[in-house]
């Protein structure tokens, strides 16, 4: 008895497991005229087939905005998300994919990107990864290196940001945060060695909307390295990047 | 006014009740009618997460770079491209390559760089863009689809015991062999204020380094 049970699970999980093999793509009803096929993932590629209204693709694959679809007959092509939005799901409702927009970009988690500008005369490179808590409040970590004539710089540091009006287009903020410097003295000057140092700064940005999942940020720091002398190095610093969000 | 009291009296009157008689009709066809919403259907839906995306291009690279004044040696690195539109992608590249001898090491003897200050190691950040898709056909039933990008970004490199920021433009081919499968050619020129071993007197003179490479990536 206890036998006969196992094999009919068994049985059962088997058939599952193939039906789930035959619905691996999923298909969408066309309910235009037609719908365009064409041989690569852009507009200039060649139109070489086209589906008729009723008849149903699979789609296989995604690359940037075009789909890569299969028609009952086993013909492969791409389409565009244009003409794959007007065709219908297996529930019978229109196709309609998510579309970032500002309102994404209002309510991001997750920001990368990268910097590029000037510290105190030396160019400066920068990549940054950002995670917000809240719409107003995140937390960025900033890798940069500062290449200059007599020396170059390593930097990583971490700041606290707050925009106080995340739903602009163009959304200022401002920043507080601490981290290191190392200091390398080009090879001519044998002499000197390498230093590390810990840095705090304060700032002000702005970050602007572009479109889909992209913005531009600019950004003035002001940067004060705590060495062992008496004084502190101020280091002023500005910076263009461009971000996308997650 | 009686008549008017009358008739709110009677459509309050007629709003508290007929809900209740429609419920009471509804139950006696409740067997043969189906509901509105059958809780047991599966929505099936169309999620861009169920389809395979293929956005994402890695891969390595080999190839010659001409380190100006070191003579020209192999390269190779890693890139990785994520492609936003079909007209632009950003890339990012590893690199590195060992600088030969230049000129004065070969004629004279002496040793300008030694042990690690040989090894150039470059990273950059790339916007690139794909200019002039197209199509190549090899016999009579293959066609493969192709782009023709250029691209140019920023970045570093650590030569000559030296870090150098870097300027690169470049332009390639992009051979697509299978859907997640592609084969370039790339050429590229990495610029850079020559190191201070060759440029004693800090010109600030750029050099101009060639390299010329093969990649395979796979997309997914």
């Amino acid at each position: 008895m206890f036998a006969r049970i196992l094999i009919v699970i068994a049985l059962a999980s088997s058939f599952g497991a193939g039906n789930a093999l035959a619905t691996d793509y999923p298909s969408v009803e066309v309910v235009d005229a037609y719908l365009d096929m064409r041989t690569g993932p852009g507009r200039g590629y060649p139109r070489v087939q086209i589906v008729e209204r009723g008849d149903y693709i699979e789609i296989m694959a995604q690359k940037t905005d075009w789909f890569r679809v299969r028609t009952k007959k086993g013909f492969e092509g791409w389409v565009s998300r244009e003409d794959m939005e007007r065709t219908l799901d297996p529930d019978g409702d229109q196709v309609a994919f998510d579309k970032v927009g500002q309102d994404e970009f209002a309510h991001r988690r997750w920001e990368a990107g990268v910097k590029l500008g000037d510290f105190e005369g030396n160019t400066m490179i920068a990549g940054l990864l950002g995670y917000y808590f809240t719409q107003n409040l995140s937390a960025e970590l900033t890798l940069a290196e500062a290449l200059g004539s007599y020396s170059d710089g390593q930097l990583v540091n971490i700041s606290l940001t707050h925009q106080p009006w995340p739903h602009w287009r163009v959304s200022p903020y401002f920043t507080v945060g601490g981290g290191a410097i190392k200091i390398q003295p080009e090879a001519r000057f044998v002499q000197t060695r390498d230093r590390t140092d810990q840095t705090v700064h304060a700032g002000l940005g702005a970050r602007a909307y572009i479109t889909r999942q992209f913005m531009l940020r600019g950004e003035y720091r002001s940067n004060a390295v705590l060495t062992d002398v008496d004084d502190n190095l101020e280091i002023e610093e500005w910076t263009i990047g461009f971000s996308a969000f997650f | 006014m009686d008549n008017r009291l009358l008739r709110l009296f009677l459509s309050v009157a007629t709003a508290c009740f007929l809900p209740a008689a429609a419920t009471f009709a509804a139950e006696g066809d409740i067997v043969e009618e189906a509901p509105v919403i059958d809780p047991s259907v599966v929505r099936l839906g169309l999620k861009e997460a169920d389809i395979d995306s293929m956005d994402i291009e890695v891969g390595g690279y080999v190839g010659y770079m001409s380190v100006e004044n070191f003579g020209t040696d192999a390269v190779y690195g890693l890139r990785g491209a994520w492609h936003v539109t079909e007209d632009l992608f950003i890339e990012a590249q590893y690199g590195m390559t060992s600088a030969g001898k230049t000129s004065y090491e070969d004629l004279a003897p002496a040793t300008l760089l030694t042990g690690d200050d040989r090894d150039l190691i470059y990273y950059n950040l790339s916007m690139g863009f794909n200019a002039l898709p197209g199509e190549v056909f090899i016999g009579e039933n293959n066609a493969f689809n192709t782009d023709i990008y250029f691209l140019a970004g920023a970045g570093t490199t650590e030569f000559a015991g030296d870090r150098e920021f870097t300027i690169n433009i470049g332009a390639g081919v992009r051979f697509i062999a299978l859907d997640w499968l592609a084969i370039h050619l790339m050429m590229q020129d990495l610029i850079f204020e020559k190191p201070a071993i060759i440029d004693p007197a800090d010109s600030g003179e750029a050099s101009h380094n060639m390299q010329y490479t093969t990649s395979v990536t796979v997309f997914f």
